[in-house]
């Protein structure tokens, strides 16, 4: 059986090929019971839409640096950082090749970028130190994104989790359940992703108006040894946001020790939704980072500039989602301010 | 003379003739223009060609709470860009007030089919507040996108597009750090609870951090909110001990604070920068007296229309909140720190 064309659709309806051209691409210009005839009629006779744009090839070969501090200790988020990143470059038909850092280099430089081994572009997931990403991004004669992290003094591309709005959001969740004690337990080290975090607390607790209390801020104290732990203190808030379950969990064991249980005696509300492990009283209700998201972004970012554009450089965030968990208690309670 | 001879003439299909002369989309532009060149050459009537591609005219009603003013009296500039864009990208707007309502029925907006040039309702792009209740019955009831511009409800599953106030201070603190300033002082208005003002104040913080003006505190029970405001301003120039720069919540709280640092017979930007933030329709010809944050409009206008468009014709799911940059202007209030 010959292949049914555009034409013998036209011929059996009595209207021009142009008309049903337009008609299955559901472009103007056709009345919308003519459309229906027409694609019923292309139905009837088998007609299959061979035609596809062929996409534009990229087949570029994407480097990806990551930072040996990170995949080596800790949780595996940056393992799968790297996994979507790869993912997502494949969809987009570019390969790429890992690199991983000596962490007892001090300096960390791209092997990927010196060498033979050509890339088109390279991809940096997670912090370096700064005079490493100095360097990397004046010596670099390929396109450069940032992944999960950026730098202020540094004009480069970077992709980054909404770590403000996020963490309001995550915030507001303990507002929404009647918490008005609230404190804050996050990374201030230097300047890392923790101090937006910071600040997105304060706007949910600025725009609610409730106080903010130094007092209820603290962060991870570390042991001779480099073990992080936290030292509760007498005077604890009903709820606290934490700046990451990595925290978060080291801060329900601390508290489990005193014998305050979540959610009965404290509330707590979280970022990354990344656990290593499960929790005795079930799953923290935490802000989900798109990680999907922004690794096909960063993906999307290098092609357009190892396609030529000049634009000045980007700071993009993505958006991400709450994910509902069993680590807050409503508690009853007058609402101050309600929100509409 | 068919379309057929302009087809072999031109070296593709009629259907594509077709559609580079009536202006349809699926034609590249050189595509385009070779095919009207060709038609032109074999005396294709030239009135019928739409050399533009001409989108499909979408109908949004554009609708203000009358709730809270929450622009800060930008809302007739930006209707003023919205329409502009419009016309530019084949829209119709069409406009109208919201009253919500507290027992949870969609705002009532069935004047807008009452009016005799109202076609349909495409989509709809509400301005300002609006409780969360009667956005969500908005969507659920008209059952056609919704935008939000100038607030945004992460609780409700919708697009919303607002300025990033919060990224946009770390573009002034990175201009005058450039310029060698790094004791920078913030004068706002009230920051109550608005969320611009709380973004704008928390976003200065962040940048002060971020550029290492405060040493990050290792113990956070250390860490104190750092000193604004008028007054503070005003103890600094009491005291001789003046910052190297104020930066401000909006140009006419900078004009404010400019007036009070004359009369304290101290010059701008000669003795103390300071810099503003203000909305503007587009790129500012001359140069103007502020170093400002500049929230394009014209840009947030097209950004909505444009989110809406695609919403309408392609569907996907709400991307919740936007945050848009702004740009950063620079102007004569500031100037190099000077030892």
């Amino acid at each position: 059986m010959s292949k049914i064309t555009q034409q013998d659709i036209a011929d059996a309806l009595g209207v021009s090929v142009v008309t049903v051209s337009n008609a299955l691409a559901g472009k103007r210009g056709v009345s919308e019971a003519l459309r229906d005839d027409i694609l019923r009629k292309a139905d009837e006779l088998g007609f299959h839409s061979g035609r596809k744009k062929p996409r534009v090839m990229d087949n570029y070969t994407i480097g990806i640096f990551v930072s040996g501090w990170y995949i080596s200790v800790g949780t595996s988020f940056y393992w799968e950082m790297y996994q979507k990143t790869a993912y997502a470059a494949s969809r987009r038909n570019c390969f790429t090749i890992l690199e991983i850092s000596d962490k007892h280099q001090k300096e960390e430089y791209p092997r990927l970028l010196k060498g033979d081994r050509k890339i088109d572009g390279l991809i940096i997931i997670g912090r370096i130190r700064k005079e490493s990403l100095k360097k990397i991004v004046e010596t670099a004669t390929v396109p450069v994104v940032l992944l999960d992290f950026n730098d202020p003094f540094i004009g480069c591309d970077s992709v980054l989790s909404d770590n403000y709005s996020g963490m309001f959001r995550a915030t507001e969740c303990l507002v929404e359940a009647g918490h008005r004690q609230i404190g804050f337990l996050g990374s201030f080290k230097d300047y890392t992703n923790g101090m937006e975090r910071f600040f997105g607390y304060r706007k949910c607790l600025m725009e609610r108006g409730i106080e903010y209390d130094p007092a209820f801020t603290f962060s991870e104290k570390f042991t001779p040894s480099g073990d992080p732990y936290i030292e509760v203190s007498e005077h604890l808030p009903t709820a606290i946001a934490c700046s990451s379950d990595y925290l978060s969990f080291i801060l329900v064991e601390a508290l489990l020790k005193k014998g305050i249980r979540v959610p009965e005696d404290i509330s707590i509300a979280s970022f990354d939704h990344y656990l290593p492990k499960k929790l005795y009283f079930g799953d923290l209700t935490t802000y989900e980072v798109d990680m999907d998201k922004m690794a096909r972004t960063a993906v999307k970012r290098l092609i357009r500039r190892m396609r030529g554009d000049t634009e000045p450089p980007v700071t993009q965030s993505v958006e991400g989602r709450i994910v509902q968990g069993d680590s807050i208690r409503r508690i009853r309670g007058r609402v101050d301010r309600e929100r509409p | 003379m068919k379309l057929a001879d302009i087809a072999e003439k031109s070296g593709v299909s009629i259907v594509t003739v077709s559609n580079a002369l009536a202006g349809r989309s699926g034609v590249s532009d050189e595509m385009r223009a070779r095919i009207i060149a060709c038609a032109d050459e074999l005396g294709y009537r030239r009135e019928k060609v739409k050399v533009e591609v001409q989108e499909e005219m979408l109908y949004i009603a554009v609708l203000t709470s009358e709730e809270k003013k929450s622009l800060l009296g930008n809302e007739d500039l930006f209707m003023g860009c919205l329409r502009e864009e419009a016309v530019r990208c084949s829209v119709t707007i069409s406009t109208g007030f919201l009253r919500s309502r507290d027992n949870g029925h969609a705002p009532d907006i069935s004047w807008l089919s009452d009016r005799r040039n109202i076609v349909r309702t495409d989509g709809i792009l509400v301005l300002g507040e609006l409780p969360e209740k009667s956005l969500r019955s908005l969507a659920d009831y008209y059952k056609v996108p919704v935008v939000g511009y100038g607030f945004a409800n992460p609780r409700v599953n919708l697009d919303f597009v607002m300025d990033d106030g919060f990224r946009a201070m770390r573009r002034v603190v990175r201009h005058l750090f450039e310029l060698g300033h790094r004791d920078l002082i913030y004068v706002s208005e009230e920051v109550g609870h608005d969320r611009y003002l709380v973004d704008r104040l928390l976003g200065f913080w962040n940048a002060l951090y971020e550029y290492g003006l405060i040493e990050s505190v290792r113990i956070p029970e250390l860490m104190r909110n750092p000193e604004y405001g008028t007054e503070t301003l005003l103890r600094r120039i009491q005291e001789g001990k003046l910052p190297d720069a104020v930066v401000c919540s909006s140009d006419e709280r900078a004009a404010s604070v400019v007036a009070l640092l004359e009369g304290n017979s101290l010059r701008v930007p000669g003795d103390i920068s300071v810099t503003g933030y203000r909305a503007g329709r587009s790129e500012e010809s001359g140069e103007p007296y502020f170093s400002s944050c500049l929230i394009r409009l014209d840009l947030h206008a097209a950004r909505c229309l444009e989110l809406l468009r695609r919403r309408i014709t392609k569907g996907g799911s709400p991307d919740g909140i936007c945050p848009l940059e702004n740009e950063f202007i620079c102007g004569k209030s500031t100037g190099a720190h000077k030892d």
